[in-house]
């Protein structure tokens, strides 16, 4: 199965991407982790502005039809901006992953956390070996 | 036996009690909705069809069976249960009297569980008892015009098959069992022919039934429509320490016949005696309810969701959950707690989708 993975964002094996700005880092989910939810997003939940998250910190939840999936922070920081129209138009995050489907900005505390994250070619070759 | 169809057709495919089965086609939304508005038709293979034949056959299922065979005549059907002395329910199953045999559908999960359950019982009875799981296959055609796509197919006129009855008929190529029977909470037939016919007659129905909007439907709807329809599911509604009385169904257990197994159990215990209830809810907030989380009244537990769901025909969070008998009543307040967030639902009147009739 092949996936559209952008080259200019960085991934977490749990499938958020991570768009760097600077200090400012966008948060989203891949377009592997949408496969997984059958394409078809009916809620979500996001943390509100002005909250600090740590590395690895669930920050919110994602419901499919059948299933629920955490989202987890990349990268630690204060959550500087929410994309709050997904709260009532959750299918964005299906239809544009990397666009209109962003979730949360976050201002980041230690840059040096992204060293964890992958490229979008080490992401490929982990999406292959979590398919098998 | 689909396999290779549905490789070529996109399914999404996923593991079910040892069979590769298809989650999805076209989306659970979409495929759900389809059933509800025009019709969709269902690989229902992976579930086990075991047939007892010889002359003991009714007395042998009036033994291990909880409703009553005196009153199922030829070609009826009834759902109940075959329960274990202390009254938990080894499966959930649909019983077929034909001619000369019975055949017993059962859980896919529960096959074999089932038929060396029934061979443990079988030695006081003349009979013979076949796993026929492989040597017959099943689909399932549901939805407001699955009738006129059956007849259409068939060649003939299926409305005289009633609710819970089944016919003998050629179908296609195919000499198969048709059954008014469904797991969708619409109208609809399930047909059992000879595994290799079934590939055929699959696509004859996709070929005749294109026009009126048939569509291959996977497990996964197949689980939100029965969630809607307040149908329960073995291992999640169901299991060997969960008696049919708790799960509401006891109108399955003919508690007036002779000696059954579990009987003792059930017969004495009214509903009052059972702790708990099974009922089932609607979110009244965006939440969407998952098995195995809590349901709290007034800050207090009390109980457990066994199926939740998002509902693509109300748009809203739906499930089903086992709570005290005293708080079971429809119009309960009550909350369902996901992590920290405790969400608002309310207990419903069974089933929360009930399609309207014709």
């Amino acid at each position: 199965m092949q996936y559209e993975i952008p080259d200019d964002l960085l991934y977490a094996k749990t499938h958020e991407w991570a768009r760097v700005d600077n200090l400012d880092v966008m948060v989203g989910i891949s377009s592997y982790a949408v496969e997984q939810m059958d394409k078809e997003i009916v809620n979500i939940e996001l943390p509100a502005k002005d909250r600090i998250l740590a590395k690895g910190e669930s920050f919110g939840v994602v419901d499919s039809v059948k299933a629920a999936f955490d989202l987890y922070a990349p990268v630690s920081g204060v959550v500087t901006a929410v994309n709050k129209i997904l709260l009532t138009q959750p299918e964005f995050v299906a239809n544009a992953p990397y666009t209109d489907g962003w979730m949360i900005k976050i201002r980041m505390s230690n840059t040096r956390e992204l060293d964890d994250l992958m490229k979008s070619e080490k992401y490929k070759t982990f999406l292959e070996s979590e398919e098998h | 036996m689909l396999y290779n169809w549905q490789k070529t057709h996109e399914a999404k495919m996923t593991e079910f009690a040892g069979w590769e089965m298809p989650a999805s086609y076209t989306g659970i939304s979409d495929e759900h909705l389809t059933v509800r508005q025009k019709a969709g038709l269902f690989d229902l293979s992976h579930m086990g069809r075991i047939r007892v034949r010889g002359d003991d056959r009714i007395r042998f299922l009036q033994y291990v069976f909880t409703n009553d065979m005196e009153e199922l005549s030829e070609g009826g059907i009834h759902y109940g249960f075959l329960c274990n002395p202390q009254g938990g329910v080894i499966d959930d199953v649909m019983v077929y009297n034909a001619e000369n045999y019975i055949m017993i559908v059962v859980n896919a999960s529960n096959v074999n569980k089932v038929y060396n359950w029934l061979m443990m019982h079988a030695p006081n009875f003349r009979i013979e008892i076949e796993d026929s799981s492989i040597s017959i296959l099943m689909l399932a055609i549901q939805g407001p015009r699955a009738i006129e796509i059956v007849n259409e197919v068939g060649g003939m006129d299926y409305s005289a098959v009633k609710k819970h009855t089944f016919t003998v008929r050629q179908i296609y190529r195919a000499k198969a069992v048709i059954s008014r029977t469904g797991y969708t909470g619409e109208d609809g037939f399930e047909i059992y022919c000879g595994s290799m016919y079934l590939p055929a007659l699959w696509e004859r129905f996709l070929d005749i039934g294109k026009d009126a909007g048939l569509k291959p439907i996977g497990l996964g709807a197949r689980d939100t429509l029965r969630t809607e329809a307040c149908l329960p599911l073995y291992g999640h509604e169901l299991d060997e320490q969960t008696t049919p009385i708790e799960a509401g169904l006891e109108k399955f257990v003919k508690s007036s016949k002779k000696d059954f197994i579990g009987k003792s159990a059930l017969l004495f215990s009214s509903q009052a005696e059972f702790a708990r209830r099974l009922v089932c809810f609607e979110m009244l907030d965006k939440g969407i309810p998952r098995p195995g989380q809590i349901v709290t009244f007034e800050g207090e537990p009390i109980g457990k969701v066994t199926s939740g769901t998002f509902s693509p025909f109300f748009k809203k969070g739906i499930g089903m959950a086992y709570v005290d008998q005293i708080k079971a009543k429809p119009d309960t307040p009550v909350k369902i707690q996901q992590r920290d967030i405790f969400h608002e639902a309310v207990i419903r009147q069974r089933p929360i989708y009930k399609r309207r009739k014709a």
